[in-house]
């Protein structure tokens, strides 16, 4: 047989209902080497490939997109900074490695912030657990201290004054009197620290009730993609369509520029384009515009925009669109 | 058996790529989103999601009938390519093709495995369509229509015979069984529809209207 008789074959074998003998003939051949027909049998999977394109939309698993956003990064942080990078991919791998966690990508964004807030909260423990450690060491000194100075005392009456050992009572009536600042010093630092972490908990707290609310069949889930105005960046909003308000999150935005400022844009079915609000992005180019009312005559949001503009914002959108998505259901 | 995804992994490119097709206008796209992968962004898993994630559960569930099983298949797959991204050639095919090829021969291994033919016939219904969203619709756009215009003008015959065949994994030999038609007959319905369906992809790719 030959590569033109073969040809049409290679639909057949990609499809995969051949018999075991037709199939191995056609594979040993494709062993051999043959660019020809490996070239028909990619040809035919690509055409294979397009079959599910037909098939009609259904509903997305709930919750799918985040549990999987959420183990990459779980796995990426168990990898450690910079996971290995894999063949071919090597010099991209290490500038993705290194703007990944800067980026608090936009699907990922609030696990990673709700992530972030935990691990700084893990940091203030354990410094507190420093600071009570030093406290502990420095009442202990100080009892060290005090009684020794009973036992000068004592020794002196049965003696006398001796010169070395006053000296050593004034060293360590110094050493008292250095702890005992350094304890006022502490005992301020840990007020400090549990006010941070009382704060740092309430923000915890207030990130995982709203992480809760993004389960509710109430809340649709979709993307906003960068234009060619902004390659690099994403966003995602949760849209509550019970309480008809937004949380959206964007990342990877460079900064608006001079005077300049993002707006976020409800676009109505019919082409109405209505403000969501102004928002300037943090030094790793996230974003976020939290509980975003979106007004009763609006009616529903088809899709959604991001522009940048004079700062303050516009009426209606004048500058440059950076970030566009339709809304979904998710 | 060669399994597809073995094909994949080791058949070398068609060259020069006639059928470049991804969904949108999305090859520039894909390599940036394997190498975020391959970097280990994890924001990357969820534009793979965003932009993969309708067409493969489609896929899976149309096979295996069933959400649960489909969702898994899906996360494997998805998981699978964050996992190994080394794996995908661009120069082999583009990532449509690599995650339909993946995804459908998991699907039916999981099929195979659960021994269900009952199950398939009994359950033949369409599973419940959630209607089209204005997203899927720009995403996939005349692309869709198009290979559903295509899909609709084959033979019923045709259509039968190529939906046993890559949905439900069953082998030429079983079609023929089942039909109650000659081996040979399937294969010309199978071979004749998938030209055709391959022909109006040309067409569609070469930015001509079909005939």
């Amino acid at each position: 047989m030959t590569c033109d008789e073969r040809r049409e074959l290679w639909l057949l074998f990609a499809s995969g209902g051949f018999a075991a003998e037709e199939e191995r003939e056609l594979g040993s051949h494709l062993e051999s080497g043959c660019a020809q027909c490996a070239g028909a049998l990619a040809e035919a999977e690509v055409v294979l490939a397009q079959l599910p394109v037909t098939l009609p939309p259904v509903a997305l698993p709930t919750g799918l997109r985040e549990r999987l956003v959420a183990r990459a990064a779980a796995d990426r942080r168990s990898a450690g900074p910079g996971r290995p990078a894999r063949q071919g991919f090597r010099a991209l791998g290490r500038l993705a490695a290194a703007a990944a966690l800067a980026l608090a990508a936009v699907s990922a964004g609030f696990l990673w912030r709700q992530s972030a807030l935990e691990s700084r909260l893990d940091a203030q423990a354990r410094r507190l657990a420093e600071l009570e450690q030093l406290a502990d060491r420095s009442r202990a000194l100080e009892q060290t201290v005090a009684r020794q100075a009973i036992e000068i005392e004592r020794l002196e009456a049965v003696v006398g004054p001796a010169t070395d050992v006053l000296a050593i009572v004034e060293r360590q009536r110094n050493e008292i009197a250095r702890l005992t600042a350094t304890l006022e010093k502490v005992g301020g630092t840990v007020d400090f620290r549990d006010e941070e972490i009382r704060r740092l908990r309430l923000r915890l707290d207030d990130h995982s009730l709203r992480m809760a609310s993004y389960g509710s069949p109430d809340v649709w889930i979709f993307g906003l993609e960068g234009t060619a105005e902004a390659r690099t960046a994403s966003a995602r909003v949760f849209w509550n369509t019970e309480r008809r308000r937004w949380d959206f999150y964007a990342s990877g935005l460079e900064p608006a520029g001079l005077a300049r400022t993002y707006q976020l844009w409800f676009v109505t079915g019919d082409g109405r384009k209505v403000s969501a609000g102004t928002f300037d992005v943090g030094d790793g180019g996230e974003a976020a515009l939290i509980d975003v009312q979106v007004p009763l005559d609006v009616g529903l949001v088809a899709a959604a925009a991001v522009t940048d503009e004079p700062a303050g914002g516009s009426l209606q959108p004048s500058g440059r669109i950076r970030l566009v998505g339709e809304t979904r259901r998710g | 058996m060669i399994r597809a995804e073995d094909r994949l992994r080791n058949t070398p490119g068609p060259g020069a790529g006639r059928t470049e097709t991804t969904l949108g206008q999305g090859g520039e796209l894909d390599r940036a989103l394997v190498e975020a992968l391959a970097g280990g962004d994890p924001a990357a898993m969820g534009r793979l999601c965003d932009r993969y994630s309708s067409v493969l559960f489609a896929l899976c569930l149309r096979v295996l009938r069933d959400r649960a099983d489909a969702e898994e298949v899906l996360g494997d797959v998805l998981w699978e390519l964050w996992s190994r991204p080394e794996r995908y050639d661009a120069r082999r095919g583009n990532l449509l093709t690599y995650l339909v090829t993946l995804a459908r021969s998991r699907a039916l291994d999981r099929l195979r495995s659960r021994k269900s033919r009952e199950l398939r016939e009994a359950t033949a219904a369409d599973p419940a369509v959630d209607g089209e969203s204005p997203f899927d619709d720009a995403l996939l756009g005349e692309r869709r229509r198009h290979l559903q215009r295509a899909l609709a003008a084959l033979s019923p015959e045709q259509r039968e015979a190529i939906e046993m065949s890559y949905y439900s994994g069953l082998s030429h030999a079983e079609i023929s069984a089942e039909l109650r038609e000659p081996l040979g007959t399937i294969k010309s319905r199978i071979r004749g529809g998938l030209i055709r369906l391959r022909d109006s992809l040309r067409t569609l790719d070469e930015g001509r209207s079909p005939s």
